[in-house]
């Protein structure tokens, strides 16, 4: 069934057996099936344990918001892997952001210094593009020279724009925030009262899981700062750009074969450059919302290896677009759980021994049995410990994203794909 | 070898530079510098070093040509 010139038809490209078998396609049925399973199951910990922070306002909020950065990071990340350029200079693209947002937002206000972040890490995105697009050399130690220069040129300039206290800046003024505006009375449900006290008010309930939802919804109509909404809209902004417009077609075809590209006339040297460029902006943007929204302040070494974290969660993401979303939220979560009580940290033991006996049953019914008793033995441990002790010590909560990006990267590494040509020097016309 | 100690002693002079009145971040940028420009130097030098054999053989070709007109 193939044609004249040995390429399969379109018919051949579509039969189930040409694709992998095993993907399974995400729709919108299945990420809310898998949505609201996931809040029940926090749910029912919640309800077992009585940790009430488990999923509280408060901590969804506050997940969200560290989500931010590090999505922001990651997305910064996608844009560059994905034309084929590795990005480890993220994190030096991130304090350069910082530093950005430190000096605009300190003497011109915040949403200037958001956009000086944007614009400083897009010079650090320059530099890196400069290096490992025109001069190809290797992308790893671009990056890192990137993560040096970021930190030294921001500490020299830190010096010259802040004298009297050169390792952080004075207080930047907050930026405005979104609650949802009382709604007329004449709306069935939520008119009347503030919709976002109604919400407070169910959460304080304790209900199953009517009370979760309130508690997502309440964090997310309550005294939110409009970058969240800026940072959100930019994740399917990406994957419109990237997988839906000529141009996102390009720019992916050059991380997966540049030579190819080339060939079909594609300037491989301009995609690059533009899509590192984006990446620095990105990144710097992570970081310009880290130091106005999340501290107020430019602080020196405030983005602690974020920058990495949002790496890893982008290759957690398997260099998706809603893989990285669900990736950085997970990490916002662990690192808004280290802010909470150790109750709740001890409840999300439970959480995760349920979470593992879930996927050994799935394992189990796909006939997998390695992975079945790899996943059980460790949920008999992970129980054995929940019930052993009542409070996880301080640094179980601190070393708890660490874990997770391991755990999560060796669990999932054998199912990502990663571009084809991502990583290697491209220079025009020297195909071997 | 050569490369840490440089290092090593940029990490050293750290701590007399702040003494003689130079910002000690200065040392974090050549260090950045350093790196950058050393792998794009070894690019240079190594694209030189390709166009140069090509011209190389280009005469060595040339030549040949001439000589085997020469014969004829």
């Amino acid at each position: 069934m193939t044609t004249k010139l040995g390429l399969p038809t379109p018919g051949e490209m579509l039969s189930p057996l040409a694709v992998q078998k095993r993907t399974v396609r995400l729709t919108g049925w299945r990420l809310a099936l898998a949505l609201s399973s996931l809040v029940a199951l926090l749910s029912v910990v919640r309800i077992i344990t009585g940790a009430q922070e488990l999923d509280s306002a408060g901590t969804i909020a506050a997940a969200i918001g560290f989500a931010i950065p590090l999505g922001m990071a990651g997305l910064g990340g996608l844009w560059s892997e994905r034309s084929g350029v590795v990005n480890i200079g993220l994190e030096g693209m991130m304090i350069l952001g910082t530093w950005g947002a430190g000096w605009a937002g300190t003497y011109y206000g915040p949403w200037w210094g958001l956009l000086a972040g944007v614009v400083f890490g897009a010079i650090g995105g320059l530099v890196h593009a400069v290096a490992t697009v025109t001069f190809a050399v290797d992308q790893i130690v671009s990056g890192v020279a990137i993560n040096l220069l970021g930190l030294g040129v921001t500490q020299y300039l830190s010096t010259l724009a802040f004298p009297t206290q050169p390792t952080q800046s004075p207080q930047i003024a907050p930026i405005s925030t979104f609650t949802f505006p009382t709604m007329p009375d004449w709306i069935p449900l939520i008119g009347g009262d503030s919709f976002t006290d109604w919400c407070a008010s169910i959460a304080s309930n304790g209900w199953f899981f009517v009370s979760d939802v309130a508690s997502i919804l309440r964090a997310i109509t309550y005294d939110v700062p409009y970058t969240t909404f800026i940072a959100v809209l930019l994740l399917p902004v990406t994957f419109y750009v990237l997988w839906r417009t000529a141009f996102g077609l390009r720019l992916r075809s050059c991380g997966e074969a540049p030579y190819a590209a080339e060939s079909l006339g594609v300037n491989v040297y301009l995609h690059k450059y533009v899509a590192v460029i984006v990446s620095g902006g990105l990144a710097g943007f992570g970081g310009a919302v880290l130091a106005t929204v999340l501290s107020g302040i430019y602080r020196e070494g405030q983005t602690q290896g974020q920058g990495f974290i949002g790496l890893a969660a982008m290759i957690f993401g398997n260099w998706r677009v809603g893989g990285l979303a669900s990736g950085s939220l997970l990490f916002g979560y662990t690192q808004a759980m280290q802010l909470r009580s150790g109750e709740a940290v001890h409840a999300l033991l439970l959480v995760i021994t349920i979470g593992l006996v879930l996927f050994a049953m799935w394992k189990a019914y796909r006939r997998e049995v390695t992975p079945a008793v790899g996943s059980v033995l460790i949920a008999v441990a992970v129980f054995l410990w929940y019930r052993s002790t009542d409070v996880l010590p301080d640094q179980v909560a601190y070393v708890t994203p660490y874990v997770a990006t391991l755990l999560v990267l060796s669990l999932a590494s054998q199912r990502l794909r990663m571009p084809a040509a991502d990583g290697r020097p491209y220079i025009k016309g020297q195909e071997h | 070898m050569f490369g840490s100690l440089l290092w090593a002693f940029l990490d050293v002079s750290r701590q007399i530079l702040d003494l003689t009145g130079v910002s000690k971040e200065i040392v974090t940028i050549m260090q950045g510098v350093a790196v950058l420009s050393v792998v794009i130097a070894y690019e240079l030098v190594r694209r030189y070093g390709i166009r140069a054999q090509q011209r190389e053989v280009g005469r060595q070709l040339a030549a040949d040509a001439e000589l085997a007109k020469a014969a004829a």
